[in-house]
C-alpha cells in the first residue's frame, strides 16, 4: 500500500459538507503545531537540504562522513550527458504509462462490474482491497515467483502447450519492465476501483432513469451520463497513479532489482543503485533530486484539486 | 432501492469480467499459501502430488532464520511509528484545520509534496544524516525516520476530519470555560475518533510494509522487521521459492488479520468520500 494513493481518496472523505464558518475568537495556539513542525524540520526538511547539498558536491565512501567538496552543477551535467540516464527517463515514462492504463482502465471496468452484484461482488471487492493493503514486498515476491521461469504461469503455459519454452518474463528484452509495470498496475487497480465505485454511487439515479426513458441503451447511458460524471475522478486518480508510478521502487527492487542489466531500471532505482550499489552518493543524490522534481510536477495539480474541493 | 433495478439502468460489463478480476487477485494469495507448503528448496509445482503433500519445512526454515524476532521487531517499529505519528500529527492537524484555513493552500501543497517524496530517494541523504546522529543500527532510529516520511500523509488524512467539526462547538466549549487544551483533548479528539482509528490503522500497516529504510539503517537480519526479512530470501540465482513465499506469508499475516478486524471501518474511511470532483 502506498501513502500517496491512500490519502488520495480519503482526504476529502469526512469534509464533504460545507466548510464550517470560522471565528477568530477560538483560534488554537500555535503550540499545537510546534512539535510537529520541529520534527518535520529535523527528519524531513534537513535531510532534503542535505540531499540538495550532496547533489552539488562530491560524496563517495571516503568523504561521506566528512566534509563534501562543492562541485557546483557538475553532477547534473554528467548526468544529463549520460545516455543511460536518458534511457532510464524513457523507461520511467513507458513504465508510468503502462501502470496508468492498467490502473485507470482496470479500476473503471472493475467498479462498473461490481455494480448490483451483491455477494460475489462484495467478496471480490474485499479481496481487491485486501491485496492492495498487503506489503508491496509481499505481493512483489509473489509476482516474482508467478512470472519466473519456473513459476506457475509458465508451468500452466507449458503444460497446456501454449508455449514450448517458458516465457522469460523477468529476463527477456522489454518483458522485465512490462512485467514490473503489470505488477505495479495490479496494485493500483484496487485503489482506482475504490475511487470509481464511490463516484458511481454519486450519480443521480434520475439522470440514468431519464436517459433510459428517452431510449438510451447501456452504452449510450455510459457515454452521456456515467462517463461525464466520472471525469473529475479519472483526472485525480490518473495524477495519483502517475505520481505513484514515477515513485515506484518496491516492485522492481523485489522482482528484478532493476535488471537484467538496467532493463527494468526506472528513476528511483537508478538513484538508489548509484548511491548504495555503486557508492556514488552524489550521482545518486542528483538523480534523486531529478526524481523528486518530476514527482513534484504531479503534486501541484493534485493539491489544487484537493484545495478546490475543500 | 432494489439491486435488480440498479443493474438494469447502469452499464454493467458481463459477469465474466468480474470472474477474471477475481482470479487475478485470488491467484497470488493462493500461490502464497500453496507454494509456502511445498517444502524448503523444492521447485514448486501445480501437480496434484505437490499440492496434496504439504510440507512445513519452508516455515521451519524461515522460523530458523529469525521469523519470530522479525515479527517482534516489526511490532516494535510499527507501533512506535504509529505512536509518534499520532502524537505529533493529531495536534498538528488540529491546528492546521482550525487556525490556518487561509494558509491552507500552501500548507496543503507542501504536505502533498512531502508525502510524494519516494523513500528510495529520501534514504540517500538520511543515510549519512542518521549515521552522523548515531541513529543508525537502532530500532528507534528507524522509527523516527519512518515517522517523518508518514507524518505528511497522516496530517492530510486527519485534516478533513477536524475541519468537519463546526467551530460553534468549540465556541460553546470556550463559553463553558474549556481552555485551549481541553477544547482539543476533550472535544476535538473524541469527535474525530473514527478518523483516529482509520489513520492509526493505516499508518501501522504502511509502517509494517516499509523495508527500504530498514535494510539500510539496521545492522543486519537480527534487527530486521518482518518485511525486511523477506529480502534475505531474494537470492539472485536459484531462489528458494517456498522459503520466500513462507517469509512473505508470515510478514503478510498480521496485515491480513488487521484487515479482517478493521475491514468495515477501513472501507468506510477509505471509500466514503473517495476522489470526488
Amino acid at each position: 500500500m502506498t501513502t500517496a494513493l491512500i490519502s488520495g481518496r480519503a482526504t476529502q472523505s469526512p469534509g464533504r459538507g460545507r466548510r464550517p464558518r470560522r471565528s477568530r475568537a477560538t483560534r488554537p495556539s500555535v503550540a499545537f503545531a510546534l512539535p510537529l513542525v520541529a520534527f518535520l524540520g529535523v527528519f524531513v526538511a534537513y535531510p532534503m537540504a542535505k540531499l540538495v547539498q550532496m547533489s552539488v558536491s562530491t560524496v563517495n565512501p571516503s568523504t561521506i562522513l566528512h566534509t563534501w567538496p562543492f562541485v557546483g552543477l557538475a553532477n547534473f551535467r554528467h548526468l544529463f550527458a549520460d545516455p543511460e540516464f536518458h534511457r532510464t527517463v524513457w523507461r520511467t515514462v513507458i513504465f508510468a504509462v503502462v501502470v496508468l492504463v492498467i490502473g485507470v482502465s482496470g479500476g473503471l471496468i472493475a467498479a462498473l462490474s461490481l455494480q448490483g452484484r451483491r455477494k460475489f461482488g462484495a467478496f471480490t471487492y474485499a479481496l481487491l482491497v485486501l491485496m492492495w493493503t498487503l506489503p508491496p514486498i509481499v505481493s512483489g515476491s509473489t509476482w516474482k515467483f508467478l512470472l519466473s521461469n519456473d513459476g506457475f504461469i509458465n508451468e500452466l503455459l507449458v503444460n497446456t502447450h501454449l508455449v514450448s519454452q517458458p516465457v522469460l518474463f523477468l529476463i527477456d528484452g522489454w518483458l522485465p519492465l512490462l512485467s514490473v509495470a503489470f505488477a505495479a498496475g495490479w496494485v493500483c487497480l484496487p485503489f482506482a476501483t475504490i475511487a470509481f465505485k464511490a463516484a458511481l454511487l454519486d450519480i443521480p439515479r434520475e439522470r440514468l432513469e431519464a436517459a433510459e426513458v428517452d431510449g438510451a441503451g447501456p452504452l449510450q447511458r455510459f457515454a452521456h451520463v456515467t462517463w461525464p460524471h466520472l471525469r473529475p475522478t479519472t483526472y485525480v486518480v490518473s495524477i495519483l497513479i502517475m505520481s505513484y508510478a514515477v515513485r515506484s521502487f518496491d516492485f522492481a527492487y523485489v522482482m528484478t532489482q532493476g535488471g537484467p542489466g538496467t532493463a527494468s531500471t526506472t528513476l528511483p532505482l537508478l538513484g538508489y543503485s548509484s548511491a548504495f550499489t555503486a557508492f556514488n552518493y552524489s550521482t545518486g543524490a542528483a538523480i534523486a533530486v531529478v526524481t523528486i522534481v518530476v514527482v513534484m510536477l504531479f503534486a501541484l495539480p493534485y493539491a489544487r484539486t484537493v484545495g478546490r474541493r475543500e | 432501492m432494489s439491486v435488480a433495478s440498479r443493474s438494469r439502468r447502469e452499464t454493467v460489463p458481463p459477469r465474466v469480467v468480474l470472474v477474471v478480476l477475481f482470479i487475478l487477485y485470488a491467484a497470488p494469495l493462493l500461490t502464497l499459501l500453496v507454494t509456502s507448503l511445498q517444502g524448503q528448496g523444492t521447485l514448486p509445482s501445480l501437480s496434484p502430488h505437490a499440492l496434496l503433500h504439504p510440507h512445513l519445512s519452508a516455515f521451519t526454515e524461515v522460523i530458523h532464520a529469525g521469523a519470530w524476532r522479525s515479527l517482534r521487531n516489526g511490532l516494535i517499529v510499527s507501533t512506535g511509528v504509529t505512536a509518534v505519528v499520532l502524537l505529533l500529527g493529531v495536534p498538528g492537524a488540529y491546528w492546521f484545520a482550525r487556525a490556518a484555513p487561509r494558509a491552507g493552500g500552501l500548507i496543503l501543497l507542501l504536505l502533498v509534496f512531502l508525502q510524494m517524496i519516494p523513500t528510495a530517494s529520501s534514504v540517500i541523504p538520511l543515510f549519512p544524516v542518521m549515521t552522523s546522529w548515531g541513529l543508525i543500527n537502532h530500532l528507534y532510529g528507524l522509527i523516527l525516520a519512518s515517522a517523518g516520511s508518514l507524518l505528511p500523509f497522516a496530517i492530510l488524512l486527519l485534516g478533513p476530519f477536524f475541519a468537519a467539526v463546526p467551530d460553534s462547538l468549540y465556541e460553546a466549549a470556550a463559553v463553558d470555560g474549556a481552555g485551549q487544551f481541553n477544547q482539543f483533548l476533550r472535544l476535538g479528539v473524541p469527535l474525530i475518533r473514527n478518523g483516529l482509528t482509520t489513520v492509526g490503522v493505516l499508518t501501522f500497516m504502511i509502517a509494517w510494509g516499509e523495508f527500504v529504510y530498514a535494510i539500510n539503517f539496521l545492522s543486519g537480519p537480527s534487527q530486521y522487521p518482518a518485511s525486511a526479512l523477506i529480502t534475505q530470501f531474494l537470492l539472485p540465482y536459484r531462489t528458494d521459492w517456498p522459503g520466500l513465499m513462507a517469509a512473505s506469508l508470515i510478514a503478510a499475516f498480521p496485515v491480513i488479520v488487521i484487515f479482517l478486524i478493521f475491514q468495515r471501518r477501513l472501507a468506510f474511511g477509505l471509500a466514503s468520500g473517495a476522489v470526488k470532483g
